[in-house]
């Protein structure tokens, strides 16, 4: 009996880890392009790269979203389950601009670029749209006291519809 | 002595208030210059909203400057000449514009005025271009060569040493740091693990002792009170059983014998002389109480249908006073509602200790070396300063990374000393509060299943025996006690019954025999007695009313109100005047103003008259009677005696009726309306009728609250609006409302005071969870705030939460900075989400108090603003 709770603690924590280990969920995993931006958009498992139109590039590891990671001004693809549904895993991709670091009294801040997604975890098939939105202007403010985290952007973000190109 | 100054920096979006302490020993040069910084961040902030904003570009606030104001000669590149007038001023105005490039290389032209103390006035355009204006220095024309170098080694010597000291203090003061915040990460996780150690083991020696104690003690106790209760029960049981067998046997032989006893008893004789007597009196009585104040008032009716001699009629106030007179008293009965005067507002008087800015690492100075030497003034002082200005940035771009890098390393340090000095400590209290609670479990869940099991098998033996012995002993007793209750329960129904029979008879025969004589000398003594007393008291009151004074079919409160009596003379004599008075009360005294309570008739009731006497008595009903049934007593004395008494109903109402007209939806912090509809219910026109709507404050803030309506004919109604905006986070309001309105006289015509429970829907709520009373104070205030997405259904859009200080007018407050962007960019947000994050604000200074508000926009769409005093 003990010995079976004990499985079944070990395997929810396998799962629970395995969603928000940063790794991106397979249905999600390809080549897109948004048609109307051309802006190009390959996930890998642990990985991704976003190709805009204009030539410029981001590439970035796929993480668990954390503090310190934020802290330390890592860019990255930052994932985390949903606080109101655990089907839904929120994706930051974030790009630290380290000229515009701030910090006063324990609070910092600073500009980034930022992506944003939202996948189904439930998704079990390929999908074949992803929608992101995507600021140059976003900001990621840090509590350092309490080790909270926020990251925004100003209204008017782009939005790409990424559809998925075809094999 | 220490004094703060900020550093004003921009170039970025995002402003950096970064704050510098001035410390004694610092050299003159540097301290006028960062007074000057300050004076003018001062004045600047001064005329902007708020402490702090956003979006200064350009300008960086380091040039060294003379005091009084004057420009160092040298200090800047000589093809950017400086324009300068002083003059004696006492403003403060400061305008910054320009560009900023990635060199930062400024240009300024600047007019200045100056006190020669700390008050300035200056405006800086750079342009990028230079102009010369009247009083300025002039560039010089051929450039001293030794100031380009000057400049160049300042700057080199003074980074050297700003990094020597970096170099010399970061690894020490790191490694410090770090041990500290190792030592104390390494003791909290290793304490915890031993505790938890400590605490295992005391659950398994726990469960051992539990669940042996439990067994033994379960066992004995069972046995006891299964003992206990199987004896006392099995007494019990018996008892009941003997209780009813023995009433089953005897209870029919009891009733036959006291039915028996009862036949032979004197009940019927009894009965007979009891109703003979009974009869007799219950004819003389009905004679007195029914016939004889009936006959009195067939006499009376009688005489009052009889037709008058005459007719008379008069005003007992010929020349009435002016309505406007007592109109004007009841306006002051007028005042606002105890809501509208308002409550005092709360103080709280709750200070949180006063945050004060910490200490940012800055050089101590310790390398401060400017050495070399120059032939010209010029060029020694663009040396100086440039070594002044390298030092501390040399400093901090190298302490920076070193402090960190030994800081890990103290951390790494700290942690195996903390881990150590925890493993050191005893755990005994782990242990036992294991112990504690394993051994308690243990011991329940023994001692629950052994005690059961004892407690069963010894009942089960003890009842059976019990019960038998104990329906053998009681049989008896019961047998006794049932055949007597059932005898004398038998006896007195049957006595009961004979003698109600008997005494109804004999008083029914009584009553017929003796009766019809009574009622004859009943109605000839009333008849008597009635005429007896209309020769002594001849004046009759025949009615009373209360009438209204301005004929629109209203009873208004306010509004002066006469009576009018109608009084029968039977005599033939006139009755004086002066010897007639008539009296008013009412009833409940509240609800009525009574001017004139007590008034004799001003003229002579002549003789067998029916007469009308209106205009006498006079009063006001007031506001809070409204709706209500009045009632007043209105007594008309002769000669001091009183002759009859009327009560009188009134049902007084406003001549304007408000009511909500629709049920109102508010939003925190966003303009809605409350929709009123008022109607004329009286018989005449109002003209140019002032609708007004009070709320409480605290709860919502009124755009506009009072609207004109037009006249008003008979029976009309329409609907005004009130623009109001909300300001509470709750998802409804319980919300007093008095509506009131004010004819074109000024006169309160309508008023409705009443309570609603009115919903507050957003689709963003916001709380702030923490006291804010501390913005009072000077320092940082942490503000923590939650914020929650109530209802919207929009996905993928950021949310932008931006903060104003304001003042009760609604002026934006100086003297504060919000630390961090602002607006704050929050990331969207689910429905159902809840958003938890700090507004840092710094005050610069004891200060009255004010109003924070916190404003949030979905992607700019505005959703609620929420406003807290503090």
């Amino acid at each position: 009996m003990k010995t079976s709770i004990q499985l079944f603690v070990l395997v929810g924590l396998m799962t629970l880890l395995s969603a928000c280990g940063g790794r991106i969920p397979s249905p999600y995993r390809g080549d897109f392009v948004d048609q109307v931006s051309g802006n190009e958009l390959l996930l890998e498992k642990n990985a991704g790269t976003l190709k805009f139109a204009t030539g410029e590039t981001l590439n970035a590891d796929a993480d668990a979203l954390e503090f310190e990671k934020l802290n330390e001004l890592k860019s990255g693809i930052y994932t985390r389950i949903s606080s109101v549904d655990e089907n839904l895993m929120e994706v930051y991709w974030i790009v630290p601009n380290r000229a515009t670091l701030q910090e006063v009294r324990g609070f910092v801040w600073f500009e980034a670029e930022v992506v944003h997604a939202e996948l189904n975890t439930q998704e079990t098939e390929p999908v074949q749209r992803i929608q992101l939105a995507h600021s140059s202007k976003g900001v990621v403010m840090l509590d350092r006291d309490l080790k909270e985290w926020q990251v925004g952007w100003p209204q008017g973000a782009a939005e790409y519809v990424m559809q998925r190109k075809p094999e | 002595m220490k004094s703060l100054y900020i550093e004003y920096e921009a170039g970025t979006e995002l402003a950096v208030y970064r704050p510098v302490w001035f410390s004694e020993g610092e050299n003159g040069g540097e301290m006028i210059r960062k007074v000057i910084s300050l004076v003018l961040i001062s004045s600047m902030l001064g005329s902007q909203t708020g402490w702090a904003q956003v979006n200064q570009t350009g300008v960086t606030r380091q040039g060294a400057r003379e005091p009084g104001g004057n420009e160092r000669p040298g200090n800047r590149p000589s093809s950017n000449p400086r324009t300068g007038t002083n003059s004696s001023t006492g403003t403060a105005t400061t305008t910054h514009t320009g560009t900023s490039t990635g060199s930062r290389t400024r240009s300024q032209t600047g007019t200045r005025s100056s006190t020669g103390t700390s008050t300035q006035t200056r405006t800086n355009t750079s342009t990028g271009t230079s102009t010369s204006g009247s009083g300025t220095r002039v560039p010089t024309p051929t450039p001293d060569p030794n100031i380009e170098k000057a400049r160049a080694e300042g700057r080199q010597d003074g980074r050297q040493d700003g990094v020597r000291e970096a170099k010399a203090r970061a690894p020490s003061e790191g490694l410090q740091e770090g041990r500290r915040i190792g030592f104390q990460q390494g003791f909290d996780r290793c304490s915890k693990e031993e505790a938890e150690r400590a605490y295992n083991a005391g659950v398994q020696v726990g469960l051992r002792d539990g669940s042996a104690r439990g067994d033994q003690e379960g066992e004995a106790r069972g046995e006891a009170d299964g003992t206990s209760r199987g004896v006392s029960e099995g007494q019990a049981d018996g008892v009941a059983r003997a209780k009813v067998d023995a009433a089953q046997a005897a209870g029919p032989v009891g009733t036959r014998d006291g039915q028996a006893q009862a036949n032979q008893s004197d009940a019927a004789q009894r009965g007979e002389t009891d109703g003979l007597a009974k009869g007799d009196l219950d004819a003389l009585n009905r004679a007195n109480t029914v016939d004889y104040p009936q006959a009195r008032k067939t006499f009376r009716e009688r005489r009052f249908a009889e037709e008058p001699a005459r007719r008379d009629a008069f005003s007992n106030r010929p020349r009435l006073a002016s309505p406007t007179a007592l109109s004007a008293m009841g306006e002051k009965n007028n005042g606002v509602s105890l809501f509208e005067s308002g409550e005092l507002q709360k103080k709280i008087e709750a200070f949180l200790g006063a945050d004060s800015f910490g200490v940012q690492v800055n050089p101590d100075r310790r390398f401060y070396n400017p050495r070399r030497t120059y032939p010209t003034e010029a060029a020694m002082r663009v040396y100086l300063d440039e070594y002044a200005r390298a030092y501390p940035a040399g400093f901090q771009d190298e302490y920076g990374s070193l402090f960190l890098r030994a800081r890990e390393d103290g951390i790494r340090d700290g942690i195996q000393g903390g881990c150590a000095d925890a493993r050191r400590r005893n755990y005994q209290q782990s242990f036992d509060q294991g112990y504690r609670v394993a051994f308690n479990q243990a011991y329940d869940a023994a001692f629950k299943m052994n005690y059961d099991r004892s407690f069963q098998r010894a009942y089960n033996r003890e009842f059976p025996q019990a019960s038998q012995q104990s329906y053998q002993s009681s049989y008896d007793r019961f047998y006794s006690e049932s055949y007597e209750a059932a005898r004398v329960s038998a006896y007195d129904a049957r006595v009961v019954s004979l003698y109600r029979s008997a005494f109804s008879r004999a008083h029914d025969a009584r009553f017929a025999e003796k009766y019809p004589a009574y009622q004859q000398d009943a109605v000839r003594r009333a008849e008597h007695d009635e005429e007896l007393d209309f020769e002594a008291n001849p004046l009759r009151l025949v009615d009373a009313q209360v009438l209204e004074a301005n004929a629109n079919g209203l009873i208004e409160p306010n509004e002066t109100l006469h009576a009018k009596i109608v009084l029968r003379n039977f005599s033939a004599k006139v009755l004086a005047g002066q010897s007639i008075r008539a009296r008013i009360r009412a009833i409940d005294s509240t609800q009525a103003v009574i001017a004139i309570a007590d008034e004799a008739l001003v003229k002579d009731v002549r003789d067998l008259s029916v007469t009308t006497v209106s205009d006498i008595l006079e009063l006001i009903v007031n506001e809070s009677a409204v709706g209500k049934l009045v009632k007043l007593e209105i007594e008309v004395l002769r000669d001091g005696k009183s002759i009859g008494t009327k009560i009188v109903d009134l049902r007084p109402q406003f001549m304007i009726s408000t009511a909500i007209a629709e049920a109102p939806v508010l939003h925190e912090g966003m303009p809605a309306t409350i929709k009123v509809r008022v109607r004329n219910e009286s018989q005449s026109e109002v003209a140019a009728v002032r609708v007004r709507l009070s709320v409480d404050p605290n709860l919502i803030s009124i755009v506009q609250g009072e609207t004109v309506v037009s006249n008003l004919s008979p029976g009309e109604s329409r609907d005004v609006e009130f623009g109001v905006i909300a300001r509470t986070s709750s998802s409804a309001v319980d919300l007093p409302i008095v509506v009131s309105a004010i004819d074109g006289s000024g006169r309160r015509v309508g008023v409705n005071d009443l309570s609603r429970r009115i919903p507050v829907e957003n689709d963003y709520r916001i709380y702030v969870a923490t006291k804010v009373e501390s913005l009072r104070s000077e320092g940082l205030t942490r503000v923590v705030y939650n914020l929650k997405n109530i209802s919207s259904r929009i996905d993928f859009k950021s949310v932008q939460l931006t903060v104003r200080l304001k003042d009760s007018q609604g002026q934006l407050l100086s003297g504060f900075a919000i630390i961090g962007p602002n607006p704050q960019l929050l990331k969207p947000m689910s429905r159902g989400e809840q958003v938890r994050f700090v507004v840092p604000i710094m005050s610069a200074e004891r200060n009255e108090g004010g109003v924070l508000e916190l404003e949030v926009r979905e992607d700019g769409r505005l959703v609620v603003i929420h406003q807290i005093r503090f």
